[in-house]
């Protein structure tokens, strides 16, 4: 995690505990039969410290602001633990909503005018042919369209399509391939007069390699149209038929055929008679043939067709081959080896998703319906969970403009100060002191107790500790109470140990602040800052890059009375109901620096 | 950049620097040319701007180091640099006996913050924003280079290429097949500059 840029805040969401118990706790049986029985609290997964370091904390640690709230759990929900669920189909490009059920027919792409650049994927424009210094001009635009890509140039005219209308292409540009696609056929059976005639592998077979070769160079009895669609039709056509002739001679009788289908009425009564009824004589089922003509959908590879495209690859340039990023995105099975028979492909649909809770079923984001971005419900953990943030405490810095200014309005200029220094290598044996700011977002008053190990897990064993684990954080009352009214109130709570005044720790007599334990350093309307003393330990000389990232790995217990939810609130409009949440989180806080470098 | 108070001064509107103004290049310009008064002609070779050419405000046409042509119904973009800019000193120019000149085709467009150092480019050529052209290029006809793409140092791009991507290059066919599309093409362009003429204050008499 050292590319994220420092100080960083990861929570660590619970469900990758809850969601895998098994494997854990046989894990860690395994481990403790390794150990001395004594060991007992590695059974215990509450007992444990988290570890940042861990594989699986990979999968748990996700920034706030990523997470989501469940409002019946009381838990924070990430991308792993919420149910997706689709809500509606959209074309991004023309916006318009698709409903399911013509997804389900017509496949997941825009049935309208929305194209993609068969060479580079950008978005097409459909543009007119039509001379802009004519002076006559229509009010729309007549006449020939095109479609054209804005970023490579590629044009519909690169296949010589040109479109009659502008809008509804798909319906044209079908109407003009099927064309195409009958001419083909059409020529292929002006060509080929034999086409009727058997030709199966076994008659190959029998016939010598020269004949083979002869046959090649001859119009092809199978030019019926080497079309995957239309192959494909004709062999479905021949196999059912096949199936029909086939069960006809089969136990069933002569009328049962696979259309019918085995749970139709008749069927069933035949298999009542079968069990109950006398034996009756059984026909020797007929073996179903494979296709013999390319009528029936045989199509045979011939060893022209890739002489062809052998020599047609020899003498085009490169530039002119597709890609095989380019054959996979074209439509159906069309994988044309030169970029000159590319086919517009047509936009990907999206999907709005609503997303419940795994647990309850509770629904956590809901997109609108309409088209726009905006969500009918989305809860955010941002709105309900303390929000932590981590920034050195420059205590001995002389110089006034540098000096952090306290509270979480983190955009200020000293912030970015803040941030460059935060960059610096750690020292090892040197204390680093750093402010640990907890904002509240919630409307009632937080108590919270903090609580991390006093060495981080691994090798370095760098210490920690937080000088006031246990404070309060004040509500997220409107601001206007602090700056209008409330302000004796908030004073006397705010600073203490601190002299009025401004609330940045650069103020002439602060500088001599030390920070003391079980004091909190500064705290403001919802927010209260408290001391972490770091020093960091020993990197040992093969420390890997991860080894040398120090994080630190903080267990956040917030309590707080509200008011009792739901139902209850018309029984007692009073009742204040206390809640208790829990979690770990990881805060980034640097590099140390090596010793043997 | 227009200040309200100082433009409220009784003094002229324009600051003027107490520097003496740099050396006009030799210009020869074409009295149908748009250039905008704060677009900046600067250098010691001439600089020749043909008819119908478009020069935005704060273009560059830097004639330091060689020769400027700009063709016929040319439009440069905002801070669009034409001509190199810095002092050629290393050992390949020194085999060059004439100064590198810059040529700009008929109908060429150069797109915002593009820099085209000594080279040539063809007829109805786009270079999008930001796009760079090396020394000693040659850019054939109806070539596109897109946005933040770039023509090494003496490449040679054929007529109707696209650079795209990372150096990627394909052959435009339906500008090269398509004469009709050339036409349209023109006609929009010529329909674009007269659109900049009407919008662009020209000043010509500033460099002339």
């Amino acid at each position: 995690m050292a590319q994220n840029p420092l100080p960083y805040t990861y929570y660590s969401c619970p469900c990758v505990n809850t969601s895998a118990p098994v494997p854990i706790l046989a894990a860690n049986r395994k481990h403790s039969r390794e150990q001395p029985p004594t060991d007992t609290t590695e059974f215990d997964n509450e007992e444990q410290t988290f570890d940042s370091r861990s594989p699986r904390a990979n999968l748990s640690l996700v920034p706030l602001e990523h997470l989501l709230w469940c409002t019946e759990c009381h838990q924070m929900r990430c991308a792993r633990c919420v149910l997706e669920e689709v809500q509606c189909w959209y074309c991004p490009a023309c916006l318009f909503e698709v409903p399911s059920s013509t997804v389900r027919s017509e496949g997941n792409r825009c049935t309208r005018s929305c194209y993609n650049c068969p060479i580079c994927t950008s978005p097409l424009t459909i543009n007119p042919m039509e001379d802009p210094r004519q002076e006559d001009k229509p009010e729309h635009a007549t006449g020939p369209f095109i479609m054209m890509c804005p970023w490579c140039n590629w044009s519909s005219l690169d296949l010589g399509i040109k479109l009659e209308k502008g809008t509804n292409v798909t319906a044209q540009l079908a109407k003009i391939r099927n064309g195409r696609k009958a001419g083909k056929i059409q020529d292929a059976e002006v060509t080929s007069p034999t086409q009727e005639q058997p030709l199966s592998p076994l008659a190959i077979q029998h016939s010598s390699i020269d004949d083979a070769e002869a046959e090649a160079t001859s119009p092809r009895p199978d030019m019926l149209s080497t079309d995957h669609d239309e192959l494909f039709t004709r062999l479905r056509n021949f196999y059912q038929q096949q199936i029909v002739e086939s069960s006809e001679a089969s136990m069933f009788g002569p009328s049962f055929s696979s259309t019918d289908g085995f749970s139709s009425p008749s069927a069933i009564s035949r298999l009542l008679n079968i069990y109950t009824g006398k034996k009756t004589k059984r026909t020797k089922p007929v073996p179903m043939r494979e296709a013999l003509s390319p009528s029936e959908g045989l199509h045979i590879h011939s060893p022209a067709d890739d002489t062809d495209s052998l020599t047609c690859l020899s003498t085009t340039p490169w530039p002119d081959t597709t890609t095989t990023a380019q054959r996979a995105l074209q439509p159906g099975d069309h994988a044309p080896p030169f970029t000159s028979d590319l086919w517009p492909i047509a936009t990907l649909l999206r999907t709005k998703r609503s997303k419940r809770c795994r647990a309850c079923r509770t629904l956590l984001a809901r997109p609108e319906a309409r088209m726009n971005y905006r969500w009918r419900i989305r809860t955010l953990a941002l709105n309900h969970m303390p929000k932590l943030t981590l920034l050195p405490l420059a205590t001995t810095t002389t110089s006034s403009g540098g000096m952090p200014t306290l509270g979480p309005d983190l955009g200020t200029p000293a912030h970015i100060a803040q941030r460059a220094s935060l960059s610096a290598p750690l020292r090892t044996g040197q204390t680093h002191t750093y402010l640990l700011t907890t904002a509240n977002p919630l409307e009632d008053v937080l108590s919270v107790t903090l609580a991390t190990p006093p060495t981080t897990p691994g090798r370095v064993g760098t210490r920690v500790t937080i000088l006031c684990p246990q404070f309060s954080v004040g509500k997220n009352s409107d601001v206007w109470d602090e700056a209008l009214g409330a302000q004796p109130a908030a004073a006397s709570k705010r600073r203490s140990g601190m002299p009025s005044g401004m609330p940045t720790v650069g103020e002439d007599g602060a500088q001599a602040r030390v920070a003391e334990a079980g004091k909190v350093w500064a705290s403001g309307r919802n927010w209260t800052s408290v001391v972490v003393e770091v020093v960091p330990g020993m990197l040992p000389e093969d420390a890997s890059e991860e080894e040398a990232d120090l994080e630190i790995a903080v267990f956040v217990r917030i309590e707080y009375e509200t008011d009792a939810a739901g139902e209850e609130k018309a029984v007692a409009a009073t009742a204040k109901e206390k809640r208790e949440e829990a979690f770990w989180c990881v805060l980034g806080v640097g590099t140390i620096q090596s010793t043997f470098a | 950049m227009s200040d309200p108070k100082r433009t409220s001064r009784s003094a002229p509107s324009k600051r003027t620097s107490l520097l003496p103004s740099a050396p006009k290049p030799p210009c020869k310009i074409d009295p149908a040319a748009t250039i905008a008064s704060s677009t900046v002609l600067a250098g010691i070779h001439p600089i020749t701007i043909a008819a119908h050419a478009v020069l935005h405000p704060h273009a560059r046409i830097v004639s330091a180091e060689g020769p400027v042509t700009i063709g016929e119904g040319c439009i440069v973009f905002e801070k669009a640099t034409i001509g190199p800019l810095a002092p050629s000193t290393s050992t390949e120019s020194a085999t060059i006996t004439a100064p590198p000149s810059t040529i700009l085709g008929k109908n060429v467009t150069i797109s915002t913050g593009v820099t085209i150092e000594g080279c040539a480019i063809g007829d109805g050529c786009v270079i999008e924003p930001y796009a760079r052209i090396g020394q000693g290029a040659k850019v054939g006809r109806y070539c596109k280079v897109v946005a933040y793409g770039e023509v090494p140092k003496g490449a040679k791009v054929d007529d109707y290429t696209v650079v795209y991507g990372k150096g990627k290059r394909r052959v435009d066919r339906t500008m090269k097949e398509w004469g009709e599309m050339r036409e349209l093409k023109e006609a929009v362009h010529e329909r674009q500059v007269r659109g900049y003429q009407g919008l662009i204050p020209s000043n010509i008499a500033k460099w002339s």
